[in-house]
């Protein structure tokens, strides 16, 4: 038993120490708490007065000036002869380590301290923090879920129309399909790492690119917005590396719930300032990080190589990019590398399951509607993306973002589940992507006019009701209910994500609060706001509940409707590209336009 | 010259951004200059590159290959030098505990020594076995009890204690007079009895009485000594601190006592500490008419003073500091008329004279396995 004088060094302030005295005596230790507003050589002479006192614990709310005043406290105790028996700790809002070190005592506790922190310290046992906060192992976002239809009338529509895409689909190929062969085939990441080349990856694969590849490999010549890095700065970025990994420990944002976990994206354009982008998101709290790519990436065929800066927003997706960011990351951290939109996307996947990530994104609607790509094309390459996350073992979400475009809900969802079951036949791990964002046909049908929750849970709802599969409602959670004004941002971002965690979902991807409104790239600062908002969410939610109206329950089952009435008009189309190009998915009336990119490129495969 | 030296100096602030690390960073330059050896720590620590408490950029302390640095683990880690281990130690700091490292490539390093008397002795010896050499503690803040370990102190002052100058000079003559307090006749017996609480020794030094505690704090252990009767020329030690209640009932008592004693404190920094300088001087005063001799154990000598013309402004409107400055020539000159040692502008005047003034009190440097017949 420890005998620990307590002395608040403020006129009124000791409800800390109060706090800390409960919890020592809690610890078996005697413990003695001053009255407020006693004179430093008042709180000496109690201690001269008290032989049997080992520890004292003061606390003050530091300004300016007060740090000479402990300075002071210190210098008397140790004139006093006080210090050689009794250890001396000070806390207050702006103690850290560094301070109390610096005023010479012998711990600092600041904010955040735990009463374990101060026992120990009192015990003179070494603080270990409970290792749940800080040691985060990597979850298996569709783990404990078997795809299993609770609606059989859905169910029934789905295996047809996934039937109708196999038999159409199985003999069909594209040079991004090729390319995806050739990577999976020739390319062996183990071999280039040790700098051993790319094999004769190259020879094959130059003819199934597009000129800006080609002309990339024929003569070395870079797309406009790109250079490589210099010399320098690749050292420069290992010693950064190599510095803040020193210090760098991860941080959890959940408080008693383990799930949503959180992602963030980054993609600012630079790899090395998306590695600093990557670690304050890891050390902020973000269980995962999404890779942002150029819009031209998507229309090229083919990737480029080499270590590459692009000076607009989206990190060119190359091998060695990959790899830099991959190295990067904390061992804890979920990678996704999206692949759902272009004319790479089943490379996209291999590459990714090849360095080493973790998650990709895959959904031929979106990616034909909404991104550009031609839909023949994109249900092509889509479905053999999905074969290579298979083989891989890369779960992937399918991303909703057409709803952004002004796509109701229902039908993007019933494009989302049809690209889901076609995965889950292939043996393949979909995660559901439902937006929650105030969409085009929120404002136009004023579905959101009381509250943001309903429809959002109507979402939710909605999809439960139909298959046990993950859900990872993003893209990014509040999407359209962000303003320029960073603390309205952190705090929409904060109450969609407490929502997410209210209605149990696995995961949730949040922007930063410059995203809607940077005008270039995101800043590491409003990553930050975004993460702390939402830790704070999470902490006040707790094991609370958010209760939605009973309109949720409504929207529910009015999008559940929309979407078997949906998937029935495609049964009827017969032909899932038909159904896309006729709108059934999302019309242009809709926003939705089928993409040309890679129009007339697919090819059907000659018996051999 | 020789190099076989030894001194420990200290480098005391009487606040913040009072110009300590750059006085320290002078001395250093000039020392490694000359090719005189040196070990630079602090006590506790120092060094960040912003100011814990206003904000404001300080110094980072810049090492060349040969240095020799005392400081604490977590500041080996973080320097931008290349550094060599050669002595480890198990001083603890809340920093790690503290390693004796020789500097190979030139970088930046923050210094975080030990923040207690007993550990700065310790380190101090630690040093002195290591080999010769100017051992430099760094004081922390207004950290001042820890400088009883070192042979002598530089005083760093200037508009971040307080702008006003006059009053600046006044504070600056009352720590001068502290530190210039005369060793008492009898401080080799009494340092060899090794007295750790206040005790009354009789003039033919053996112990009338001994109380408890080693401090004085309140009028009631001040009446406790004298109720009972104390022999002319006796010796009052007070090894711990003393209270301003403590010094007014001193002065009460002694004012009517009449006869010859000695009053003898360990060393000047436990009147220091106890930051009311103007009470004691105004004590010694009235203490030297009756008959009192005021003295300590151990000298800690202030060597020479630095005026640093720098303060942070406080803005009420956004709540900030910014820098702002006095008039440096008045500053230096204020000081100096009410000290009887020099005082510097290191910025302007570099260190080079005060380096000369510091050579002046080096002792021989010896090993201490050193055996003498």
């Amino acid at each position: 038993m420890k005998n620990v004088l307590l002395a608040p060094l403020d006129p009124v302030h000791d409800i800390g120490l109060k706090m800390i005295a409960r919890g020592l005596e809690q610890a078996g230790h005697k413990t003695t708490l001053l009255p407020p507003d006693l004179g430093s050589e008042e709180i000496i002479e109690q201690i001269l007065n008290s032989p049997d006192v080992d520890t004292l614990l003061l606390s003050r709310t530091l300004g300016y000036g007060v740090g000479e005043l402990l300075a002071r406290f210190v210098d008397l105790a140790d004139a006093a002869g006080v210090r050689e028996k009794v250890k001396i700790g000070i806390g207050g809002m702006a103690i850290r380590p560094e301070l109390a070190a610096e005023l010479g005592f012998d711990a600092g506790f600041g904010p955040g301290t735990t009463i374990e922190e101060v026992v120990c310290f009192v015990e003179g046992r070494e603080y270990r923090p409970d290792p749940n906060r800080t040691n985060k192992n990597k979850p298996d976002l569709t783990e404990g879920y078997d795809y299993t239809y609770l609606h059989a009338g859905i169910a029934a529509k789905l295996e047809k129309i996934s039937s109708f895409i196999l038999d159409w689909v199985k003999d069909k190929w594209s040079p991004g399909v090729e390319r995806a062969r050739l990577r999976d085939e020739l390319w062996d990441v183990e071999r280039w790492r040790k700098r051993e080349g790319n094999g004769d990856l190259y020879q094959h694969y130059l003819p199934l690119c597009s000129e800006l590849p080609k002309k990339f490999y024929e003569t070395g010549e870079l797309h406009p917005k790109t250079r490589r890095f210099t010399r320098e700065e690749v050292a420069g970025l290992e010693r950064y590396l190599e510095d803040t990994k020193a210090r760098m420990s991860v941080l959890k944002l959940q408080h008693t719930r383990k799930k949503p976990y959180v992602f963030n994206q980054y993609g600012t354009g630079c790899p090395f300032m998306d590695i600093g982008h990557i670690l304050a998101s890891e050390a902020w709290g973000a269980d995962g990080v999404v890779h942002f790519d150029p819009s031209w990436g998507a229309r090229t065929e083919g990737f480029l190589d080499g270590f590459l800066t692009h000076q607009e927003d989206g990190t060119v997706i190359t091998p060695a990019n990959l790899n830099r960011i991959y190295l990067g990351l904390e061992k804890s951290t979920l990678w996704q590398i999206r692949a759902h939109r272009g004319l790479n996307t089943p490379e996209t996947v291999v590459l990714a399951g090849k360095i080493g990530a973790d998650l990709t994104k895959i959904n031929f609607c979106y990616g034909s509607l909404a991104a550009g790509t031609d839909p023949e094309r994109m249900v092509v390459d889509a479905y053999h993306a999905m074969l290579y996350a298979k083989k891989y073992k890369l779960p992937f979400d399918v991303v909703t973002n057409e709803e952004l475009a002004g796509v109701p809900a229902y039908k993007a969802f019933a494009g989302m589940l049809i690209v889901s079951d076609l995965a889950v036949r292939l043996g393949a791990r979909p995660i559901l992507q439902p937006l929650f964002a105030y969409s085009p046909e929120v404002m136009i049908n004023e579905l959101m006019e009381d509250n943001y929750i309903d429809f959002n849970a109507g979402k939710v709802y909605a999809l439960r009701g139909i298959i046990n599969a993950p859900i990872w409602p993003g893209a990014p959670i509040g999407f359209l209910t962000h303003t320029e004004d960073r603390v309205q941002s952190a705090m929409t971002t904060a109450l969609h994500a407490s929502l997410a965690a209210s209605l149990g979902v696995d995961a949730i991807s949040i922007a930063s609060t410059d995203e809607a409104y940077s005008g270039g790239p995101i800043s590491a600062p409003a990553k930050v706001d975004t993460l702390r908002a939402v830790q704070e969410g999470f902490r006040f939610l707790g094991q609370g509940t958010i209760t939605p109206t009973d309109t949720a329950v409504r929207y529910a089952e009015r999008i559940t409707d929309g979407i078997e009435k949906v998937l029935e008009e495609v049964i009827k189309a017969g032909d899932i590209v038909a159904a896309l190009h006729k709108g059934l998915l999302g019309s242009r009336e809709e926003g939705a336009y089928p993409g040309r990119a890679g129009k007339g490129t697919v090819e059907t495969q000659k018996e051999s | 010259m020789t190099h076989l030296i030894d001194l420990s100096l200290g480098l005391a602030g009487t606040a913040k951004n009072t110009g300590k690390t750059t006085t320290t960073a002078a001395i250093v330059g000039e020392l490694r200059l000359r090719g005189i050896p040196f070990y630079l720590t602090s006590i506790g620590y120092d060094g960040e590159n912003l100011d814990n408490i206003t904000g404001l950029p300080k110094p980072k302390l810049r090492v060349e290959p040969g240095d020799m640095i005392a400081t604490a683990e977590k500041c080996i880690l973080t320097s931008t030098a290349a550094l060599k281990r050669v002595l480890s130690t198990d001083i603890a700091t809340p920093l790690g505990k503290v390693s004796v490292v020789r500097v190979e490539r030139p970088g930046l390093i923050e210094t975080a020594g030990p923040n207690k008397s007993s550990e700065v002795k310790r380190l101090r010896n630690l040093l002195r076995e290591f080999g010769p050499g100017i051992a430099i503690f760094d004081g922390a803040l207004n950290r001042i009890a820890p400088m009883s370990e070192t042979d002598g102190i530089v005083l760093a002052t200037g508009a971040a204690k307080t702008p006003d100058i006059p009053r600046l000079s006044w504070e600056t003559r009352l720590i001068s007079h502290i530190t210039n307090l005369p060793v008492v006749p009898a401080a080799e017996i009494l340092r060899n009895k090794g007295f750790s609480t206040v005790a009354l020794i009789a003039p033919d030094m053996s112990t009338c009485a001994a109380w408890p505690r080693s401090s004085l704090l309140t009028e009631t252990d001040v009446d406790l000594i004298f109720s009972r009767e104390i022999m002319e020329n006796s010796y009052l030690y007070i090894p711990g601190i003393i209270s301003e209640q403590a010094v007014n009932a001193l002065l009460t008592h002694l004012q009517c006592y009449n006869k010859r004693l000695f009053l003898a404190f360990a060393d000047p920094t436990k009147l220091l500490v106890s930051g009311n300088a103007r009470i004691f001087e105004a004590l010694s005063l009235a203490l030297a008419e009756a008959g009192v001799f005021v003295g300590v154990l151990h000298s800690v000598p202030m060597l020479a003073v630095t005026v640093n013309p720098f303060y942070s402004e406080y803005r009420y409107e956004t709540q900030t500091y910014r820098p702002a400055f006095v008039d440096a020539v008045r500053l230096q000159l204020a000081v100096q008329r009410q000290v009887n040692v020099p005082v510097y502008n290191i910025v302007k005047q570099g260190a080079a004279k005060l380096v000369d003034l510091i050579i002046t009190r080096v002792g021989r440097w010896e090993s201490p396995a050193t055996v003498r017949f």
